[in-house]
């Protein structure tokens, strides 16, 4: 088919209306200044090689040094340039943090969306299984079973923080599902034949975009700030370079107690604005789909 | 009477609600004991107040909703209390709907071609694509939107009430289906346009032998629309006969007053209220509470059927009284 096909396939549909809230989103200030400094961030993950002045694991440095012109946030106690393991440490911060949102944003769409449309006992044993992970205290939970896998891949504290985060996104999901499921265009999808699978993906989905960004958002949010916490306390791999190990080893040299801020001080902060970017663009996105937030004005 | 086979037939059909409100469980009865049937080529109007039941009724002959008992007929079958499989998209493929709101029946994020182009894949009905896409631009033609190709491209968003409708209609004609369902399908619209949209349907039933329930609280639409015209109120079908008959002489105290109204012209007649309740039914008559002709035996005692004239029949005790 020709790109000027008349007939749009959903993700089109999807991608169209993707479009149209994007220049929305775009002038609305708090999400621009999100998508800013998440671009950032990105571009200092992909460019690490070509920007960091050292090797982050050389330890050929002298060692605990203050910051100098040669190394500018100085050294570790190791003797690693401090500034070149931030700028490294931007990749596996950003990768986990976007791994557990998709993995999250996954599960909570199939079970939400499932459990809206097909009501009955699988609604009630989809819900049964929320309501169970909800009151777990996910932070405990997830110390508890890092702790148990000895150095745990990024990728196995991703699938940890998805297990105990999913139900809120599936909650909210469900609901929208229900409210949507009582549109006349879903029965008329219905009506027309089409199956469960393509309601729910098809009609009802692409209508819950803001909804799911959201959800993403806020989970990569909560992820940053969960995997730098748990390396914080030596769990996960705290011999691979990231924010969060930066500082578990800041803390291990007594960092803040000989007052070396340009140790620990650094990796909080860039947890601190990945974490706002993300925060930032879940507000831009509430505030452009929710119109009682949205501000007057142009 | 017509001897051809009934397309579609109601008996006895009943639907409960049941609204749960913190832990306390409420039933509506939205339709109680219900008897209907629609032949090919036929269109039968039910007419009735906001909340008697109409969309109910709509949505379970459209396959949308289940009834909590009685029985379905479909062409001689009776249908299974809940359709699957092959059953089900026969079903579907034969029978549609159309929906009262033009801006809530199209899906924001879909093209009018794509609205148009599914049922045709889904049913087989066209081979490929190229072949949907041609047939989709047919459709466009027969509810009178041209230069169809225009209109493919387009998002609901894009096309006013009158237009949505017309493709709401092209859409359901897409299955080439024997029955249709027509749930107030002009209330929404500017008055100008409802003519244009009642033509419209009754041109495609002329065409294609359409059987079609036609749901409208609006007598006079009804007598356009229709061969014959159901009443209903509270669920219940309370008085049924010929168009020109049943207005002529509408017999039902609840009919009576809906013609009162439409000569009065209240136009707020829709917002009258008839709650349907938890109360059972089986305790007399369900209008006993509005009726300016009530009597004793009234509200002890759930009426009759009383023929009233060739094909014009009414459940009251006025006649089954005098009878
Ligand atoms: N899904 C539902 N759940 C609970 N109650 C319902 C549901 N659908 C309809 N009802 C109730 O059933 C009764 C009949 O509703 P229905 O929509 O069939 O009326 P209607 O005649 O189509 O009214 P209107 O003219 O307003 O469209 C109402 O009291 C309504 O509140
Ligand atoms: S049965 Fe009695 S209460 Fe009911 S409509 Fe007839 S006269 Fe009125
Ligand atoms: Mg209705």
């Amino acid at each position: 088919m020709s790109a000027a096909s008349p007939s749009s396939t959903p993700a089109q549909g999807a991608f169209r209306k993707f479009r149209e809230r994007n220049s929305r989103i775009l002038p609305n200030i708090k999400a621009r200044i999100g998508v800013g400094l998440l671009l950032a961030f990105v571009l200092l993950a992909v460019l690490a090689p070509v920007i960091s002045p050292y090797s982050p694991t050389y330890t050929g440095f002298s060692l605990g040094a203050s910051p100098s012109p040669a190394h500018l946030l100085g050294t570790t106690r190791s003797g690693q340039d401090i500034l070149s393991q931030l700028i490294w440490g931007t990749r596996p911060s950003l990768d986990v943090s976007l791994t557990t949102g998709s993995i999250t944003m996954l599960v909570a769409v199939a079970i939400g969306i499932l459990a809206g449309l097909l009501e009955g006992i699988i609604d009630e044993i989809l819900m049964l299984a929320t309501n169970i992970v909800l009151v777990l205290p996910s932070i405990v939970l997830v110390i508890v079973i890092s702790s148990y896998i000895s150095a745990a891949s990024d990728v196995t504290i991703s699938f940890i923080i998805a297990l105990t985060s999913w139900p809120w996104g599936a909650r909210v999901i469900r609901a929208q599902t229900l409210h949507l499921k009582s549109k006349d265009f879903v029965k008329a999808a219905i009506a027309s034949g089409e199956n469960h699978f393509r309601v729910a993906f098809f009609e009802i989905l692409p209508n819950m975009f803001s909804l799911v960004a959201a959800n993403f958002f806020f989970t990569c949010l909560y992820a940053v700030v969960t995997v730098a916490s748990l390396q914080f306390l030596g769990l996960g791999n705290i011999n691979a370079i990231s924010w969060g190990s930066i500082l578990y080893w800041a803390n291990n040299s007594n960092a803040l107690m000989i007052g070396a801020w340009w140790w620990f001080l650094p990796p909080g902060l860039a947890i601190g604005l990945l974490g706002a970017a993300f925060a930032l663009i879940n507000f831009g996105i509430d505030e452009l789909t929710n119109p009682r937030l949205r501000r007057e004005g142009p | 009477m017509n001897r051809t086979q009934a397309l579609i037939e109601l008996q006895n059909v009943s639907k409960r609600y049941r609204r749960r409100t913190a832990g306390s469980a409420r039933d509506t009865y939205a339709m109680r004991s219900v008897n209907l049937a629609i032949r090919p080529g036929e269109v039968v109007a039910l007419v009735g107040e906001s909340g008697s039941g109409k969309s109910t009724t709509g949505a379970i002959i459209a396959g949308l909703e289940t009834p909590t008992s009685g029985s379905v007929v479909f062409v001689g079958d009776t249908l299974p209390s809940r359709l699957s499989g092959d059953r089900l998209k026969d079903y579907r493929r034969r029978v549609q709907i159309i929906f009262q709101d033009p801006f809530s029946s199209l899906n924001p994020v879909h093209t009018i071609g794509y609205h148009l182009m599914r049922p045709l894949l889904i049913h087989k009905v066209a081979a490929s694509r190229a072949v949907a896409l041609q047939a989709a631009e047919g459709l466009l033609e027969a509810v009178g939107l041209q230069p169809a190709a225009n209109y493919l491209r387009k998002m609901p968003h894009q096309l006013s009430g009158g237009q949505r409708q017309r493709v709401g209609i092209a859409r359901v004609l897409a299955t080439n289906p024997e029955l249709l369902v027509a749930d107030e399908p002009t209330s929404m619209l500017d008055v100008s346009l409802r003519l244009d949209i009642m033509n419209l349907l009754l041109d495609l039933r002329d065409k294609r032998q359409l059987g079609m329930l036609y749901i409208t609280h609006d007598l006079s639409g009804a007598h356009y629309m229709a061969d014959r015209i159901m009443v209903m109120y509270r669920g219940m079908i309370v008085e049924e006969g010929l168009s020109g008959v049943l207005l002529s002489s509408p017999s039902h105290p609840y009919t009576q007053i809906l013609m009162n109204a439409l000569t009065r012209d209240i136009t707020g007649l829709e917002d009258i209220p008839s709650p349907v309740d938890t109360q059972s039914a089986e305790q007399g008559c369900s209008f006993a509470s509005r009726c300016p002709h009530r009597m004793a035996v009234c509200v002890s005692e759930l009426p009759d059927w009383a023929t009233v004239a060739e094909g014009h029949r009414v459940n009251c005790h006025l006649y089954s009284c005098s009878s």
